[in-house]
Parts: C-alpha cells; sequence; structure tokens
C-alpha cells in the first residue's frame, strides 16, 4: 500500500509484529498474556489496544500496559519508548536494559540509548535499525528475517 | 487500563491455527480496518507503507474524495524549503509564480490572478493550525506576511477544487492548511543556519516536556536579496523578517489542550523609496474532547497585523478574532455526523492616500453554521453530503453545499466524484476602495459588488499499483459567475469601477503519481491544465480583457526525484510553466536541488540551490514581474 497511514499507526503494526522475529530466552515465563508496554505514546498504545484485543502473540493473549513508572515494567516483552519521552524515560530505559525486554526506541541516538530496535524514518517510510549487541546483552535470539528488513544492523560487540 | 476480557482472547485462540497471529476483523460488518490490513502486511511491505502522522483513525489519505496532494515534512526539509510559496511549489496542483523579492501569486485550477489589473490570486483560502491568513481587506493572501518553522511543520495538505463546505467562503479553488506539529513531537533543540549570496536564515527551536504535554519556543529570522528589474537594474526589494512563537499542549484524559502564538516584524525595501513595515501577532487556544463516539473541537483566537507599504499608498491594521465550534458523532454503523459553528470579527483602519477606502474603518462580522453527513450506503460505497451557511455584511447569507460520492472497488482504488458551489465573498477592496490618481478618483468600488461563484463538478481516481506505485488524477468542470470586472462610467469614462460582468467556464485535469523506482530512489511527476472559456456580460466594459481573472498558463508540469545514498540524500525538483496569454510571459523551466550529508546523529550538512538553470529568470511580464536571481546555499542543521 502507497497510500498515507498514520505513523503511529504503522508503529503500532510494527510493534505486534516484531514479536513474530524475535525469540525470547526459556527464562521468560510461558504463562500469562505477552505484555506490550508503552511509554509516553498514547496515540500508539490506543491502535495498539484496538489491534491487540482478540489476538494472540506467540499463542497467548495480548495486552497493553501503559507504563508510568520503573517498577511497571515488570512482565512486560516489549518496550516502547515513545519519541517525545526518551531522554526522560531514561530511568526505564535503564532498568529494561539487559533483561530478556525488546526495548523499541524512537529517537535519533536509540541504539546508543540502549534499544534494541529503534524507528528510523526514511524518505516518507518507517523504517528500523537493530543493535545486535543490545539483543545479545537481553539474550533475545532475532530472527534473520527482520534483520534483513532492517535500514541498518549494528553488530555485535568484537570479541 | 483496559483489562482483557475473557471472551477475545477465546476467540484469539481459535483464530490461532494458522500458526501466524490471527488478525481481528471488524466485528461489525466483517470489513478489515486500517489497522487490521497495516498488520496483516509483510515486513517489506510494511516497511514500504507511505506514513503521515494524521492522528487517530489510522485513516488512510486515500479515502479523502477530494484533489488532495499533501506536502509532509520530509519533503519540505529534504528539498530545503526556506518560505511558505516555495513549499506550495511542490504541490503538483497548485500554480505558484513569484513576482517580485516579497510577491508571489498562487493559483489552482487557474484563476491565479492578473496583478496588471489588480486582480490579486484570491479565490485560496489559507489556514496555519485553523487559523485563516486569507486578507479580510483586499481578499487574496499576502505571501510575505505568512512564515513558518519548515522543521515545525507537520504537513502542508493542498486541496485543488471548492472546500467552502468545511472552510468557508474564498476556498473556492482550493484550501491549503498548513498543519505544524504537536509539542510532544518537537521535543529536543533545533539550530538551522542558511546562507548564500542571495538569502540568510538563522533559526533555533527548543522543546521539552512540561507536565502532561510538552512545549517549544522558536525564533527565525532571514534575509533575502533583491530582483532585477527590466532594464537591468537592481530593484533594491531586498528584505527581512524576524519571527518568533511557541507551542504548548497539554493532555488530560481524552482532553487535549492546546495554546500558540507567533510574533513578527519584517522590513522590506524598494528602490530608493521608503521601506514598508509590517508587524504581526497571534494567540490560538483550542480544546479537543475524543469521547468514544463524539469528538470536539473548540478554537478561538486573535490575530493583529499591521502594514505600512508607502510605495503603493497603502497602510492599514486589522484585529481578528475568531470562534468556532466542531463536532463529529458516529451514529449508527452507517453515518458520520459533523456540525460546527463559528463567528469571525475582523475590525480594521486604513490609513491611505493614493488608495483610499470610504469609510477607512469597519468592523466586518462573519457568522457561519455547516452540517455534513457521511454515509456508508454499502461497504465500498460512501456519500457525503454537506451544507454551510455564511454570513457576510456585503452579500448576506451565502449557501455552500457540497456532494461527494466514493467507490472503492477494490482496496487500492478509489473512485470519486463531486459538485459543490462556492463564492469568493466580498471584501472592502471591491465596494469601498477610492483610487485616487493626479487629484482625480480614477477607480471606485461598488457598494453593490456581488460574490464572485463556482459550481464545480470533479471526477476522480487515485489509488496505487503495487507497493511501489501511486497515483492520482482528477478532470474539473468549473461554472463560474459574476466574476470581477472593470467598468467605465459613461460619458466620463473615469471614475472606473468594478463590476460583476464576467462568466464562462473553465476545465482540466490535475495528475500526479509517486514511483519507488529502486528502495533507494524515487520519482514523483506531476501535471495539470486549465482552459478557460470566459464571456463578458452584456453591458460590460470589456476594458483590460479576460485575462484580468487570472494570467494564467493552459499547463504545466514537474518532476520530483528523491535518492538515498548511505549518509547522502539528493533531492531535486524540476518544472515547466507553460507561457501566460495577456501579459505574454515566456514559458520557463527551472530548476531546485539539495545534496545533504548526514555528518553524526545530531548535524547534517547540505548545499542547495534554487532557480539553477538561468543567472535570472522571469516568471511574469514586467513591470509587475522581476527577474528572478539564481540562488545558492549552504545549510547546517543541529539538532540535541
Amino acid at each position: 500500500m502507497a497510500a498515507p497511514f498514520s505513523s503511529d499507526a504503522v508503529k503500532a503494526a510494527y510493534l505486534f509484529r516484531f514479536a513474530s522475529y524475535v525469540e525470547w530466552p526459556d527464562s521468560v515465563k510461558v504463562e500469562g498474556p505477552f505484555v506490550i508496554g508503552v511509554i509516553g505514546a498514547e496515540d500508539v498504545a490506543v491502535h495498539l489496544e484496538h489491534l491487540l484485543t482478540g489476538m494472540t502473540v506467540q499463542g497467548r493473549a495480548a495486552k497493553v500496559r501503559r507504563v508510568r513508572t520503573p517498577d511497571d515494567i515488570a512482565g512486560v516483552h516489549i518496550l516502547y519508548v515513545g519519541q517525545a519521552v526518551f531522554r526522560s524515560a531514561r530511568p526505564m530505559r535503564l532498568r529494561a536494559v539487559g533483561k530478556p525486554i525488546l526495548l523499541v526506541t524512537d529517537s535519533h541516538d536509540g541504539l546508543q540509548g540502549g534499544g534494541v530496535i529503534n524507528f528510523v524514518e526514511v524518505n516518507r517510510n518507517l523504517r528500523f535499525e537493530i543493535s545486535l549487541a543490545a539483543a545479545e546483552r537481553s539474550g533475545l535470539k532475532i530472527d534473520s528475517a527482520l534483520l534483513a528488513v532492517a535500514v541498518r544492523v549494528e553488530a555485535r560487540r568484537s570479541q | 487500563m483496559k483489562s482483557q476480557p475473557f471472551v477475545p482472547a477465546l476467540l484469539a485462540a481459535v483464530f490461532a491455527g494458522a500458526g501466524s497471529p490471527a488478525l481481528a476483523q471488524d466485528a461489525q460488518d466483517g470489513r478489515a480496518d486500517p489497522l487490521v490490513e497495516l498488520a496483516r502486511m509483510s515486513l517489506d511491505q510494511l516497511a514500504h507503507v507511505e506514513i503521515t502522522s494524521v492522528s487517530k483513525g489510522a485513516q488512510p489519505l486515500s479515502t479523502a474524495p477530494a484533489s488532495i496532494y499533501v506536502i509532509t515534512r520530509e519533503e519540505l526539509l529534504r528539498h530545503g524549503i526556506t518560505s511558505v510559496p516555495e513549499a506550495l511549489r511542490l504541490a503538483p496542483n497548485l500554480q505558484i509564480t513569484q513576482l517580485t523579492s516579497t510577491d508571489y501569486s498562487n493559483g489552482a485550477r487557474g484563476f491565479g490572478g492578473a496583478p496588471d489589473a489588480q486582480n490579486f490570486s484570491n479565490k485560496l483560502l489559507i489556514l496555519i493550525d485553523g487559523r485563516s491568513v486569507y486578507s479580510p481587506l483586499f481578499s487574496g493572501v499576502t505571501y510575505d506576511m505568512q512564515d513558518v518553522l519548515m522543521d515545525d511543520v507537520e504537513r502542508i495538505e493542498v486541496i485543488s477544487g471548492p472546500g467552502a463546505t468545511l472552510w468557508g467562503a474564498n476556498a473556492m479553488n482550493g484550501v491549503i492548511n498548513i498543519i505544524t506539529r504537536r509539542p510532544r513531537d518537537t521535543v529536543g533543540s533545533l539550530l538551522r543556519l542558511e546562507a548564500g549570496a542571495r538569502e540568510k536564515n538563522i533559526a533555533a527551536r527548543h522543546g521539552a516536556p512540561l507536565g502532561d504535554g510538552a512545549y517549544r519556543v522558536y525564533a527565525k529570522w532571514f534575509e533575502r536579496g533583491a530582483t532585477v528589474l527590466a532594464d537591468g537594474r537592481d530593484a533594491g526589494d531586498d528584505w527581512n523578517l524576524f519571527q518568533a512563537g511557541f507551542r504548548a499542549e497539554r493532555t488530560r484524559g481524552d482532553h487535549r489542550f492546546n495554546l500558540q502564538g507567533d510574533f513578527q516584524r519584517a522590513t522590506l525595501r524598494f528602490l530608493e523609496g521608503d521601506d514598508t513595515d509590517f508587524d504581526g501577532a497571534n494567540l490560538l487556544a483550542s480544546w479537543a474532547h475524543a469521547g468514544p463516539r463524539v469528538k470536539t473541537r473548540l478554537h478561538l483566537y486573535f490575530d493583529r497585523v499591521d502594514r505600512e507599504e508607502p510605495p503603493s499608498g497603502i497602510a492599514f491594521d486589522i484585529d481578528t478574532w475568531d470562534v468556532e465550534l466542531q463536532q463529529s458523532a458516529d451514529l449508527g454503523r452507517r453515518h458520520q455526523l459533523m456540525w460546527g459553528l463559528g463567528r469571525r470579527n475582523y475590525d480594521y483602519r486604513t490609513r491611505n492616500n493614493v488608495l483610499a477606502f470610504e469609510p477607512d474603518h469597519r468592523d466586518l462580522r462573519v457568522t457561519n453554521l455547516f452540517v455534513q453527513d457521511g454515509i456508508a450506503l454499502t461497504r465500498k460505497l460512501k456519500l457525503t453530503a454537506g451544507v454551510k451557511l455564511e454570513d457576510n455584511i456585503y452579500s448576506g447569507w451565502e449557501v455552500l453545499p457540497d456532494v461527494r460520492l466514493s467507490w472503492s472497488p477494490t482496496d487500492s482504488t478509489l473512485l470519486w466524484v463531486a459538485g459543490s458551489r462556492a463564492v469568493r465573498a466580498p471584501t472592502p477592496f471591491d465596494t469601498d476602495v477610492q483610487e485616487w490618481v493626479n487629484g482625480m478618483l480614477f477607480l471606485t468600488g461598488d457598494p453593490d459588488f456581488r460574490p464572485e461563484e463556482v459550481m464545480a463538478y470533479e471526477l476522480g481516481v487515485r489509488g496505487n499499483v503495487g507497493s511501489r506505485f501511486s497515483y492520482s488524477t482528477s478532470v474539473f468542470y468549473d461554472e463560474y459567475d459574476d466574476l470581477r470586472t472593470v467598468e467605465i462610467t459613461p460619458e466620463t469614462l473615469i471614475p472606473l469601477r468594478w463590476g460583476n460582468l464576467m462568466k464562462g467556464s473553465a476545465y482540466g485535469v490535475e495528475a500526479w503519481a509517486t514511483w519507488q523506482v529502486t528502495p533507494w530512489w524515487r520519482l514523483s511527476p506531476g501535471f495539470r491544465s486549465v482552459h478557460k472559456r470566459l464571456e463578458f456580460e452584456e453591458g460590460s466594459s470589456q476594458l483590460t480583457g479576460f485575462a484580468q481573472a487570472g494570467n494564467d498558463p493552459r499547463s504545466s508540469w514537474q518532476l520530483k526525484s528523491s535518492m538515498d545514498a548511505g549518509r547522502f540524500t539528493i533531492d531535486a525538483l524540476v518544472r515547466h510553466i507553460g507561457e501566460l496569454p495577456e501579459p505574454a510571459t515566456d514559458a520557463y523551466t527551472q530548476l531546485s536541488a539539495r545534496v545533504a550529508w548526514r555528518a553524526s546523529e545530531r548535524v547534517e550538512i547540505a548545499i542547495k540551490g534554487f532557480n539553477l538553470l538561468d543567472e535570472t529568470h522571469r516568471e511574469y511580464a514586467a513591470p509587475q514581474g522581476r527577474e528572478i536571481r539564481r540562488s545558492v546555499m549552504a545549510e547546517v542543521r543541529f539538532t540535541q
């Protein structure tokens, strides 16, 4: 489709699709719902809520959680940090780093700020870049199909 | 947060059979909504979806049954645009003509005006964040007084064809909505420096979160160089403008509060004469509430402009107050009802000598109410019908109806047909003006001046072929009546006076497309053409001919190219404007281009040029049009 969609809707669609291309470590418990946390992006959260109604992610019911404090992060599988709050959400980003959480950022320096995946706008398309170093730190395995679509893949740190 | 009910989870388990995520269908009518459509796409398709930031609803623009082109922020920045009229050149459905260093004319579907007949481009309405910048005194838009920081623009919607039912009188041949970004999208600091022999710009913006929302403040200053007169002399019409402003927004649950304002001051020169000075200020407050079924928006603004133009003997100040309420509601499954009402007061004073107004001040009141219903006749067929009633002090209540039918036979195609009536309302320049030449009254307004009127019929199709090619094309047939003419006083000839003794029709086509040739190269061609058949009514002096209704080219085309090469972006726009009939002006082709290098995450460096093909070129015959010089600039943009 080349017809323009709102970028918030496209972000919601991506967040939903990412789950299919990421493998969480076995230590993450398999009971309970699949939780996508959203910080400071109400429209993305609303779209996601609409999208996830009646849908499963990795065979589980999925839900959206508005994350407001670092303590809200417990049990989150994907954490999206909205563009506007990237800086102010630093405490929550730090809490997520190194945990089995797919941290998705939306900022020029998202990958430097701990993001595993970072949204970038390229030529009126919404694309993303991936940090393999951050993925490894979080114990997440990223499918090569996702890497292939990324505009940029930041390699693992050399051993 | 909303707890996840048990039943959907169960449904989910049923749908999950295929192995891929099961997708919800719209429970009401089984139609997939745009979000679900997005979620169904392959990653590669998703990566090539064209995005805008139209908030909520995820409504693809392809459902709007009108000839609409959206200039995105990305496009503005990549083409290195520094002014509003230059930005509008990116829209293939507009006809922008640069006359002098400060002055532009603009038309859609012809009727761009004829400066030599004192006929401004007065049939297009421009709004900046819902604030009308159409002059209530002269009709038309004074382009040198409109400025925004391009980095903070979300998008510019350019609709050709009437938009009167929603936007009111003067949205006759088109309406342009300049929409700035919400403060939460402009958090961070920005410094922009641009410098070349013809133009220097400096701009800074700072944005930050604030409580439940965010704010930004900005300031900018520019200096633009002079054009050249027909005899080769420098016109001396260089000018400078300072502008500063802010926007703050706060969200509380479903409520959104917004406050924004701008201030500007400018000095324009011309040869050795006295400088023209103007300043302006505005303040706009709005409240929006998004309920589950009803959305409400209320805005209130104040706008003040003050302009002193010694070369043409024009001086005025205008205070504008505007209040507007709009509501939209989903009624049942088929109806989307919208209604609204508004009131605008223009309080102006003129201080003139050559061009006088009698009376020299007035309080103009414009009241409007409108209602529109969008009806889903079937899943693929939608009817939108609405009417606006608008009252002005000269011609009273105007009825501005609009009916549109749209049909989407497939998800990637939209066909639409529309019929509407719109007017250009009388202004003091039509009714009260008195132009004195050598102590004699040369031209006078007509107190009984009637609105200029159009009945427009449009047919369009838009869609995409695969994920790499999208297109939009429309044809129109417009019937005009009561167009402004210059009439004579019997026997004495002067004073001349305005009349409404021209009518006729215009038809034409507008078409554009975007072709993603490769993942890193995009081409966007555009074409427009208009043919006018006008006639004078009996008793007209026929002075100044048909061209006074608009000295428009029969056809024009443009081609935009956009390339990504690693850290480099390369963009170019070629435009070709056909010849103008009267006064005759040669056809011309011009090129603008920009090459940018993203030096780091925070710094972008670019070199750009406008009107590159010639040392100077002319877009309109002398003396109204002057020779426009080539302009090359270096640009540095820091973001933090």
